[in-house]
């Protein structure tokens, strides 16, 4: 392991055929953080997962993974919840997580298969086919599959998925938890508000290239505040002109500006205030929702 | 080593552990072998008819004898159904119950001819046939096409089964001269053909059951006519006294240093048995690929695969999953195994179980279920849809059943270039090679040898080849590939990680 490094892709490059999914791509995860994957379909997301799980091997460029740059497969410190539920229908809960348990070479499970299927309120299940089982009772099981043999480093793919607010409050808890052992946890997500709450850092791929990677505060500032929300009196019978705002819009009783720069905010305050009365003035620092479509939509156009 | 044993565990238990397997395992050998008393099953629920044949006699002599035959067919058969234990062989002398003065030597001219064929199958096709028969006489006068026509409307409209027609000169062949009896014809082995017509005239039992009466009638009649009565009954039929070819098994020394034959082949020995055994092999091939391929098709379709790969590499996945497979089909080799020789015992056949082939058997069967099942796998992970790997699995079903086509010929002649061809065929030697050994046939070793090496070359290329389609298929989705795409997959040098992927990462 470099450093306290719980993964670290150097100049990671991945073709299909003709396609390249992965570029030249650089990624250095460190232990214990929670680190978000972001990026539309298609962007190379998935593919830089398995190649940590090593079920792809780079075509060039080194992936080291807790230490370990060779191997067949995962290495059994990481556990993995895939997308999609990777679960047989016919085989019971306990012995299904026994299973997935043993292939990680994690024997005496069942004290951890206790804790978690009561730590989740799946006790009454330990019995039953996974087929018998809700879409939301699966994706517990398919974490407790992920997460039952104590990983070090732990791979999320969109984990909430298909679950109600209690169970998702329930589960980010529980990733919380886990977080708090040491472990380090990638999560690969859609919903940029779970990253937003879950992660420390962010990592956006694009068409095979890293476009964001950092805390989200490094993102923010890398991404200035450009669009102001403003409300003014009823007294006030209209708006003055605001040569500083690029784009102007009425949404609801609110009137939105987006200025070319955050300084240009101060100079509209200031003519609003020579106009009237100025009831609610507030400078918007973009989401990482707004980051993400922004990039998303700059890609796309170029 | 460790995660291929959990893997091969799994797939060992959801192979044998389900309800679908016990029922296959009871389910196989009934159908199979039940297929043998199936007919005489449906024969027994069958209602016998009374049907009417006309005939037309145009020798004027064969006619009431005929009839008497038939009759005395009606009452055996009947008999027979009322009392089922009753043997007595169906086709019957037409005249030992007349009452003509020839009656005598009739009767035992058909004796003698019922003891010829008592063992015969031909003997036996009279009473196959449930239904009774009563014959209705046509005058042969100025019988021609429109009185044919007629009966053949009759037979149409249902109230006529048949018509026969008998022409004057079946009494009168061509006698034998020195000169013809050097280049002998046809049309002089054989007496002049009579007619039946009927819808089933190809195939029908009663035709056949017909032909045989008829000519025993004839040929009594002419002998009756053209040899003096008094020398018939000694003399003819001292000429006419069979003499039967029994099988015999080939001798041996046994302990004490006598020579001994080693076994008195019958058709249990010779065919029953090597069908049996081929039928096994047929089962634990199928009991263990099919499983295979709805074992990979699940993982892929769940995406269980991901989550497995990512815990063991492909080729563990795959050894342990084969692995299962090879340990399932043992249990499906030693319940059938164990079954049929209890059965065997029970039979009193436990002197027929050819245990020589037995290690033969259970190496061909290992390799057969790697070979199989990993083709099945290949397969499997290539699809998507069961649909999809039911047109690719057709060709594999073909080689499959290739020994179904030919096993009859083997039998009966194990040694025979056909038999000796096929069982080097390596994905037919399982099945064909031990149907060989269990003829009892001695196979000659380097054959033996030689179809054991092409069958592990063969297996473990397959399995190789199989193995870089899983590797390839298993996390592709969309639509399956062609076969050609499936080639170069296996011959492509990148064959460590897969080479496209049709669905897009999130």
């Amino acid at each position: 392991m470099t450093g306290n490094l719980a993964v670290r892709l150097h100049a990671v490059t991945k073709t299909f055929g003709s396609t390249l999914a992965v570029s030249n791509l650089d990624l250095e995860i460190p232990t214990g953080s929670v680190y978000g994957f972001i990026g539309p379909n298609g962007s190379g997301k998935t593919t830089t997962i398995r190649m940590i799980l090593r079920i792809f091997q780079p075509d060039s460029g080194t992936v080291e993974v807790l230490g370990a740059d060779q191997g067949d497969c995962a290495d059994n410190r990481v556990g993995y919840l895939p997308e999609e539920r990777g679960l047989y229908r016919r085989m019971k809960v306990r012995e299904l997580l026994r299973y997935y348990a043993r292939l990680k070479g994690f024997r005496n499970c069942d004290p951890e298969i206790d804790f978690w299927l009561k730590r989740l309120g799946a006790t009454d299940w330990s019995e039953r086919r996974i087929e018998s089982l809700s879409k939301g009772m699966s994706q517990k099981i398919q974490f407790i599959a992920a997460v039952v043999a104590r990983p070090q480093l732990l791979i999320l793919d969109e984990p909430f998925s298909g679950l109600d607010p209690v169970n998702l409050e329930l589960l980010r808890d529980a990733i919380l938890e886990i977080r708090a052992r040491g472990t380090t946890i990638i999560f690969s997500t859609h919903e940029m508000d779970v990253a937003e709450r879950m992660c420390e850092r962010v990592f956006m791929i694009h068409k095979g290239r890293k476009v964001l990677d950092g805390t989200l505060d490094q993102i923010r500032s890398m991404h200035p505040a450009n669009e102001l929300r403003l409300r003014m009196s009823a007294a006030t019978p209209h708006l003055p002109e605001l040569p500083e705002a690029v784009h102007t819009e009425q949404r609801g009783q609110f009137i939105h500006c987006t200025v070319a720069a955050p300084s240009h905010s101060q100079q509209i305050l200031h003519r609003l205030l020579a106009c009237g009365q100025v009831e609610h003035f507030e400078l918007l620092h973009p989401s990482l929702h707004d980051i993400f479509v922004r990039i998303a939509l700059e890609g796309a156009h170029s | 080593m460790n995660k291929i044993l959990t893997i091969a565990w799994r797939e060992y238990q959801a192979m044998v552990a389900t309800r679908a397997f016990l029922i296959a395992l009871l389910l196989m050998p009934v159908l199979m072998l039940g297929g043998a008393w199936l007919p005489a099953l449906l024969r027994g629920l069958e209602t016998p008819e009374l049907r009417k044949i006309a005939v037309l006699d145009s020798t004027s002599l064969l006619f009431n004898r005929f009839d008497e035959a038939v009759k005395q067919r009606n009452r055996q058969l009947q008999s027979k159904q009322t009392r089922k234990t009753d043997k007595t062989p169906g086709l019957a002398a037409p005249a030992d119950a007349g009452k003509s003065a020839r009656s005598d030597s009739d009767a035992l001219i058909s004796t003698v001819r019922s003891q010829q064929k008592a063992d015969s199958r031909g003997e036996e096709l009279g009473l196959q046939d449930i239904h009774l028969y009563e014959l209705e006489e046509i005058p042969a006068e100025d019988f021609g096409d429109e009185q044919r026509l007629a009966l053949s409307e009759r037979i149409r409209r249902g109230e006529l089964y048949a018509f026969i027609e008998v022409p004057t000169d079946v009494l009168e062949p061509r006698p034998f001269s020195p000169e013809n009896l050097k280049k002998p014809t046809p049309d002089l082995v054989q007496l002049p053909a009579m007619k039946w017509v009927a819808e089933d005239a190809a195939l029908s039992d009663a035709r056949r059951w017909s032909e045989a009466a008829m000519n025993q009638l004839i040929r009594s009649q002419r002998l009756s006519s053209s040899v003096s009565p008094i020398v018939l009954p000694t003399v003819l039929l001292e000429l006419e006294r069979r003499s039967p070819m029994e099988g015999g098994g080939l001798y041996a020394r046994d302990e004490s240093g006598r020579i001994v034959s080693e076994s008195k082949p019958d058709e249990i020995t010779s065919l029953l048995l090597p069908m049996i055994i081929m039928m096994l092999m047929f089962m634990v091939i199928m009991m263990s690929a099919q499983p295979m391929l709805e074992s990979v098709l699940e993982e892929k379709t769940l995406r269980i695969a991901e989550v497995l790969l990512g815990a063991a590499s492909a080729r563990e996945l795959m050894a342990g999953k084969l692995l299962g497979n090879v340990g399932g089909s043992l249990t499906v080799f030693i319940v059938y195994g164990s079954g049929g020789t209890f059965m065997a015992l029970q039979q009193g056949y436990a002197d027929r179980i050819p245990l020589h082939i037995i290690p033969w058997f259970v190496i061909y069967q290992i390799l057969a279920v790697l070979l199989y099942s990993s083709v099945f796998m290949a397969i499997a992970a290539s699809v998507t849809q069961l649909r999809e790997a039911q047109t690719l699995l057709l060709p594999v079903w073909m080689v499959v059943m290739l020994p179904m086509f030919v096993w009859f010929n083997v039998v009966r002649e194990p040694n025979s270039a056909l038999a000796t061809s096929i069982s080097m065929f390596p994905p037919a030697t399982p099945m064909v090679m031990t149907l060989r050994m269990a003829t009892g046939a001695t196979i000659p070793l380097w054959q033996n040898l030689l179809s054991l090496v092409l069958t592990i070359g063969c297996t473990y290329f397959g399995v190789i080849g199989a193995a870089r389609i899983y590797r390839q298929g298993i996390l592709r989705q969309g639509k399956p590939p062609r076969i050609l795409e499936m080639l170069t997959w296996i011959f492509s040098q990148r064959h460590r990680t897969p080479q496209s992927q049709t669905e897009p990462g999130p």
